[in-house]
Parts: C-alpha cells; structure tokens; sequence
C-alpha cells in the first residue's frame, strides 16, 4: 500500500484537470479529513520541486512551479492579453479577496453595477460564477483556477498582504456594529 | 446627440460612479476617510454631479444620494450641535465603510497588477480528452446478441389484425336507425334510450349510431327526448301519439 498523498499525487498527474476533495475521496475510498491531511503533506513534499499545488474551494490541480514559469513561458511564448482597465482589476480584487462573493455585494463597495464587467471577466475566464449555496436565486463569483495560477499564487490565502486585508475589512465592520450599538 | 458625444466620453471614463469620483477626490488631497475629509470634498464633488451629463438619469440619482449624505456630514462639521436621526448616521457611516472597503481593494488592485501574469502557474496542457478505448464486456457474444434482438422483436407492440376489419365492417346506418327508433317509439311512446340502444348489450358503436339518431329525430321533430340531469337517463317521447299496439 503506497502512501496517500502519492497516491493523491498520482491521481492529479493522471486526471490533469481539478478534482474535488470529494472525487478523491471517493476514487482512493478514503475519508475526506484523511485527503485534507495528505494534501497538506502532498504539498510539503512539493516544496523545491517543479510542480506545485494549486488549491481552490475544495478542489486540487497541479501546475508547473513559479520557478520554472519563464521557461514554460518561453517555450509556450504565452500571449500578452490585452490589459484588463483599472475598474476590471478593481473588481476583480474584490472578488479575489472576498470570493465567494454575490454581485450585489460588489457593487455595495464600487458603488456602481458590476453586471458587465463581471460578463467580461467569466467571458476571459479569469472568474467563475456558480449558485449562491445560501440562496438559489443568485449567483457567487470567484476566482477561476487559471487566474490563480495567472498570479502565480497556489490559494487566495497567498495573495499579497491577503491576511491583513482581511482583517482590515473586519476592523471596518466591527467598528460600525459598534457605533451602531452605542447610538 | 452628435455634437455631445466627445464631451460625455471624456467626463464619464473619468469616473467609475459615485463612490470612484469620492474616494478619488479625497485621496487627492491625501486625506484619510474621515467626517472632516469627507465634508471638505463636499463642494467639489457637488460641482462634479452638476457636470454630468443630462442623458443618465440612473447615475445621476446613484451621485445624487450620496451627495446628500455628503451634505449632511458637511451641515454637523459646520454645526457640531446638530443632531442626526438614526438612519442618517447609519448612512453616513455606511459610507464611510463602503469608501474604506473600496480604498483597500483599489490598493490591492495594484498590488495584483503587478503579479498579473508575472509567474504563472502552468496547468499539464492538452488534459487529454477521454480517449475511446475498446472495452467490449464479457457478455458480448453473438449468441447473446441474437437472444437479444430477438428479445426486442417480441417485447414490441403487436399490430391489432382485426382494426382495419372494423373499418370495412358495416356499422348500422343512421338511416336505418332512425327509422327503428321511430317505429319503436311510436308504438310505445315513451322509451328510454337505454332500452333502445340496448345499452351495455350491443358494440359501443351502435350505441353512438342511436345516439346520433336520436339527436336527427329530434331535430326533425318526430320525437322529444328529455334528460332531467347529467348522465340521467334520456326519455324519449313520440309527437305523434298514434294508437298505442297492444299485442
């Protein structure tokens, strides 16, 4: 019996696509607490090696490492797409550090409708959208695995200054629920 | 129309909204997010709204709202001894919160351009497609085949031989049905049209063929049916009241 994260190894070098940790549950018969722990040792082991794990809600995909990103680059000669504008990139922080995130709440912090340039960044693949799992009437938005990888980052949680990010936004919001308890 | 589109184009790729043209005019004036920031922007960012073109009715409302709770944060800057309702400090705090929150993700937005397709992570290119590969299971076998096909030949529908039959078949005629049932009632003068159709006893058809009949009779007005309710039993009654046959 080969050990569980080569095995989990194994099985995304095989399906080179995302897989859940529910699918790889199911393949490996394994519970899903025992993938989480091999995926975090499946991870360590990946340290200093050409391949990365990129991770995201509850799936997994491999892809190249960082490191060797300009040597692929050069090889693929990957296309300079077209800039995104400075209200798409807004947008498109707000869902990168605030995924999953309905669009009613996007367009509370920029103030205006979000609609279109959200079809624009779904359209360039650079987010997904899916059903609201708290309400079936509206659709959440977040990061799609390509753009993760795109900033060469393995999970939202190392995007730049993502924890202090979040902890800003929370200090904003408790400091009104405060204000709001002391009127 | 025509003569306003270059001036609309340069005044509204300035400024994505409201809460854009806010937090840009505060930042100008490298202010933080603040009552006092926010009411000595106030001037400016009225004169901003009364440039906006006419034709956008829901922007303008979009700027126009937050432009009174700028008016408001400017009246308590000015008079500290106003007093605010609820809803208008929830507002302008609400404000507040959402200019903070924009401020942040403008500033990450810059720090996400700058990793933006720096080290990209490289997904395995060409994820093969899910070859077709043969894979017959053990029980395909011509025997088992044929069994099959025959399996299907006999759950099919069987092709009823009498219907077209039917078709040919002569039915009675309303004609002659018609003159049964006049002959018939005449003689008894009152019948229900069960006993006449013989209802229950005879092929469904003849039943609709006496039916038919009976409706020409009494358009003809040789007889009289009544029907007291639904589905009640039709009487039927001759105009003509002849001698009654006793026999």
């Amino acid at each position: 019996m080969t050990n569980l994260s080569n095995q989990i190894e194994a099985l995304l070098f095989w399906k080179s696509e995302p897989v859940s940790l529910k699918e790889l549950s199911k393949m490996i018969s394994v519970e899903v607490e025992k993938i989480d722990e091999a995926l975090l040792e499946l991870e360590k082991n990946l340290e200093n090696r050409g391949i990365v794990l990129v991770k995201k809600d509850e799936s997994v995909y491999l892809a190249t490492s960082s490191e060797s990103s300009e040597l692929i680059k050069k090889i693929t000669k990957e296309e300079e797409s077209a800039e995104l504008g400075k209200a798409s990139l807004e947008t498109l922080s707000i869902v990168l550090y605030k995924s999953p995130i309905r669009r009613s709440d996007i367009d509370y912090i920029r103030g205006v409708n979000s609609s279109f340039i959200l079809r624009n960044l779904l359209v360039r693949g650079l987010i997904d959208k899916k059903t609201d799992p708290k309400d079936s009437r509206t659709f959440v938005y977040s990061p799609s695995f390509e753009l993760l990888a795109h900033l060469g980052i393995t999970e939202v949680a190392k995007l730049p200054d993502f924890e202090k990010v979040q902890t800003e936004i929370q200090a904003f919001r408790e400091q009104k629920e405060k204000n709001n308890q002391t009127q | 129309m025509n003569a306003t589109l270059p001036e609309f184009k340069i005044k509204t790729e300035v400024f994505e909204g409201p809460l854009d043209l806010l937090l840009s005019l505060v930042e100008k004036r490298k202010l933080f997010i603040s009552d006092i920031s926010l009411a000595s922007v106030t001037d400016e960012y009225i004169n901003h709204i009364n440039q906006l073109p006419e034709y956008s009715m829901n922007d303008r409302t979009q700027f126009i709202l937050i432009a009174s709770t700028l008016l408001l944060i400017k009246a308590k800057s000015l008079l500290p001894n106003l007093s605010l309702t609820e809803d208008e400090k929830g507002s302008i705090e609400d404000l507040e919160l959402r200019l903070r929150e924009l401020e942040v993700m403008r500033r990450q937005s810059n720090e996400i351009r700058k990793i933006f397709g720096d080290n990209i992570l490289f997904f395995q290119e060409n994820s093969p497609e899910r070859e077709v590969f043969f894979n017959p299971g053990a029980d395909v076998k011509l025997n088992n085949v044929s069994e099959a096909i025959a399996r299907v030949l006999n759950s099919l529908p069987k092709t009823e031989a009498p219907l077209p039959k039917l078709k040919v078949q002569k039915v009675v005629s309303l004609e002659e049905m018609m003159d049964s049932l006049t002959v018939r009632i005449k003689s008894a003068i009152k019948m229900s049209f069960s006993d006449f159709s013989g209802k229950g006893k005879v092929e469904k058809v003849n039943v609709i063929v006496s039916f038919l009949a009976l409706l020409e009779l009494v358009k003809q007005g040789t007889v009289d049916a009544r029907q007291e309710g639904l589905f009640d039993e039709i009487q039927m009654e001759s105009y003509h009241v002849g001698t009654p046959t006793y026999i």
